[in-house]
């Protein structure tokens, strides 16, 4: 039996990073060796409840356009890394993104990167901005600034107006079949500084690099307004794109989505000193058809409590 | 000081991505909006597509007077056979070209068919509405069997292609590997899959389904883990012998045979070359049209538009290809049903009740049969 075809893609080269508290983060690296000059290095973090393979379009796009990428699972996630979604807190997926950096910055003999995040986790690549240096600009993804706002519409409660110490032990929230224990993940969202908008302005403020949120006007889950409240607080290398009719989950629509991966990558050459305008390589569409199937059937081949199983 | 952007590619977020990427079956079938939709794609192929602009000017046509859904009737369709003239129908540059597809004839009749990215992508996303008739189900809740080799091996065989597309979407074993399928390895992967995952899917063409269920009869399989197998076929029901397979007759031999809890997990898919929809079946075997989709029912022999509810030639009017005017005659015989259908889903359903009759058929799981099975004499 055979996966997909290889003829066309770029492989995935693994390790793992460890988190202060021993837990390992599973993290690939796809583009060259050796870094072609100008050395453009990217991060690429997964939104909530997605794995570092459902990125593997965006990622493809940066090392077809000269990028060395870097990714990682979250640990109390879905994915490689250590832990389970039901132990899940916005601050494991700050810890991951923070030992994925500073691995990234070490492995390459670099000073800086880019980010690319998705959704939730751009959340916490503000916060990341705010409080290191070596990261030359973050490009989001439907990024959220409001997470309460947002995990309301997700959960469909406003599960942040409890107060953990209202919260049972054996209660949790559900996204995609997945269930998340409430009152840890409710502790660190307020302990952590994570659930109020008031934190996100303060991150953002501190943030010493250009931000720009690529955000969808058909998004359910983040209020566009209120994006482009915040971005103005900041000074003009904050940024909100809109994205007419597209939604949360932007792989529904891929003829969008190639406009906005383009753009995306763009927008990551720009903040590595590319000029203006700079002319951006397509990736084909038989190398994403490639490349997907590839990293699916890489992940499964790492799940060690899979490989009993037929090869995908 | 805020930056604003407006994004300058409104243009990309097109109508018809709107609705093949937007919740399908939850959407009215409005015909008003097919309207809008094949419009905008007759204007776009009159502009880039010389060939069936000349067409078009020989029928006499203006995309003006396309004002009422009954005027789509009077938007020329290109037959099948334009497609296998060996001169490329295309809307696009070939530098824009993502792949040549051609169907399976084997005497010199294939059709070739261009598409763009776009086009494909728009393929695809029939294929993944269709999917819903089946379940709604995350990308890690799903295992796919393919009777089919993967993308790379698929080559020109349009039907092997896009069976081979579904691992865009789900986890995929491909059963066939440098041209070659091994029935026993097949199922043990399906077993294997339907263990593993909460939702097993098994796709391929009638026959190769057919010789499967037979082979596990033969070797006396244990089939206890597959009651909640998914089967879907596609690409014809003829064999390469010349026979054609009984529905009802596969219907009740794969129900038996793979232990499925109900027969509403077999579901059969329709597809060929020139079209750029793919129409799954809902649980009460029903084909439903996607609402971009218009199917115009035509005279054989007039080609003007039958009765409602009347049997006749198929057409299609398919405004997602952006690469060539997929405004079609098809090979078809058959009927389109507006009433409401058993399984709950709104709009119309698709009914083939035969293939026009030609010298040469040679159709896409005809090959498949030929090449993969044993009555095929393919090992």
């Amino acid at each position: 039996m055979t996966g997909a075809g290889n003829a066309d893609v770029v492989e995935i080269s693994d390790t793992t990073v460890r988190l202060a508290d021993g837990r390992k983060v599973a993290v690939w690296r796809t583009g060259p060796a050796t870094p072609v000059e100008p050395r453009r290095i990217a991060i690429v973090a997964p939104g909530f409840a997605r794995r570092m393979r459902h990125t593997a379009a965006i990622a493809r796009y940066l090392v077809d356009n000269g990028f060395v990428v870097y990714r990682c699972d979250y640990a109390n996630h879905v994915g490689l890394s250590d832990g389970d979604i039901w132990n899940f807190t916005i601050g494991a997926t700050y810890d991951s993104l923070l030992a994925l950096h500073e691995h990234a910055l070490e492995t390459e003999q670099t000073q800086d990167v880019v980010f690319i995040a998705s959704s939730l986790s751009a959340r916490t690549c503000f916060r990341l901005a705010a409080q290191r240096s070596g990261i030359s600009g973050i490009a989001a993804l439907v990024g959220v600034v409001d997470t309460r706002y947002t995990l309301e519409r997700v959960f469909e409660f406003d599960h942040g107006a409890r107060h953990p110490a209202e919260i049972g032990d054996e209660e949790f929230v559900s996204f995609e079949g997945k269930r998340i224990q409430s009152r840890p993940f409710s502790e660190n969202w307020r302990d952590g500084g994570w659930l109020n908008v008031e934190d996100t302005e303060l991150d953002l403020a501190r943030a010493g690099c250009p931000v720009v949120n690529f955000c969808g006007s058909s998004d359910d889950w983040i209020d566009i307004a209120e994006v482009r409240r915040v971005f103005a607080l900041g000074d003009s290398s904050r940024r909100v794109v809109e994205l007419p009719f597209v939604e949360h989950e932007l792989s529904r629509n891929p003829v969008a989505a190639q406009t906005i991966l383009r753009e995306l990558t763009r927008c990551a050459l720009e903040f590595t000193g590319a000029a203006d305008g700079v002319e951006i390589v397509e990736t084909p569409f038989t190398s994403l058809a490639a490349q997907i199937p590839y990293e699916r059937k890489f992940e499964t081949s790492h799940e060690g409590h899979l490989r009993d199983f037929p090869e995908l | 000081m805020i930056k604003t952007v407006e994004y300058e590619l409104l243009e990309t977020v097109a109508p018809v991505d709107r609705v093949v990427f937007g919740d399908v079956w939850s959407m009215p079938d409005d015909p008003a909006v097919r309207l809008e939709l094949v419009r905008h794609a007759v204007e776009l192929h009159i502009a880039t597509c010389p060939k069936y602009a000349r067409f078009a000017a020989r029928a006499g046509f203006s995309v003006e007077n396309l004002r009422d859904p009954a005027d789509l009737a009077s938007v020329p369709q290109l037959p099948t056979l334009a497609f296998k003239l060996g001169d490329p129908i295309m809307s696009c540059a070939l530098h824009d070209v993502a792949m040549r597809c051609t169907s399976s004839g084997t005497l010199g009749r294939r059709s070739e068919v261009y598409r763009d990215r776009p086009t494909i992508e728009r393929l695809l996303g029939s294929v993944r509405s269709g999917i819903e008739l089946i379940g709604d189900w995350y990308d890690d809740e799903v295992g796919v069997v393919n009777l089919g080799p993967d993308q790379s091996e698929a080559g020109d065989l349009w039907f092997a292609y896009v069976m081979s597309l579904i691992e865009l979407v789900y986890p995929t074993v491909h059963a066939v590997r440098d041209g070659r399928f091994d029935p026993e390895e097949a199922l043990a992967t399906v077993d294997a899959l339907c263990r593993r995952y909460p939702n097993a899917v098994l796709i391929g063409p009638p026959a190769l389904v057919f010789d499967l269920v037979q082979t596990a009869r033969r070797a006396q399989r244990d089939i206890s883990a597959l009651s909640g197998l998914f089967v879907v076929t596609a690409g014809g029901w003829k064999r390469s012998t010349g026979t054609v397979l009984d529905r009802d007759e596969f219907n009740t031999t794969v129900l038996d045979g793979f232990g499925l809890a109900d027969v509403t997990q077999i579901r059969d898919a329709f597809n060929q070359v020139e079209l750029n929809t793919v129409m799954l079946e809902c649980g009460a075997q029903r084909k439903h049209v996607p609402p971009w989709l218009e199917v115009i029912i035509r005279d054989p022999w007039t080609l003007e538009p039958v009765a409602p509810g009347a049997q006749g030639l198929i057409s299609y009017l398919d405004p997602t290809a952006t690469s060539y005017p997929c405004f079609i005659v098809g090979d078809d015989v058959g009927t389109v049903d507006n009433g409401p259908c058993p399984c709950g889903w709104h709009g119309r359903t698709l009914r083939h009740a035969r293939r026009v009759q030609r010298d040469e058929e040679w159709g896409c799981a005809i090959k498949m049969d030929r090449d993969y099975t044993v009555e095929g004499n393919g090992r």
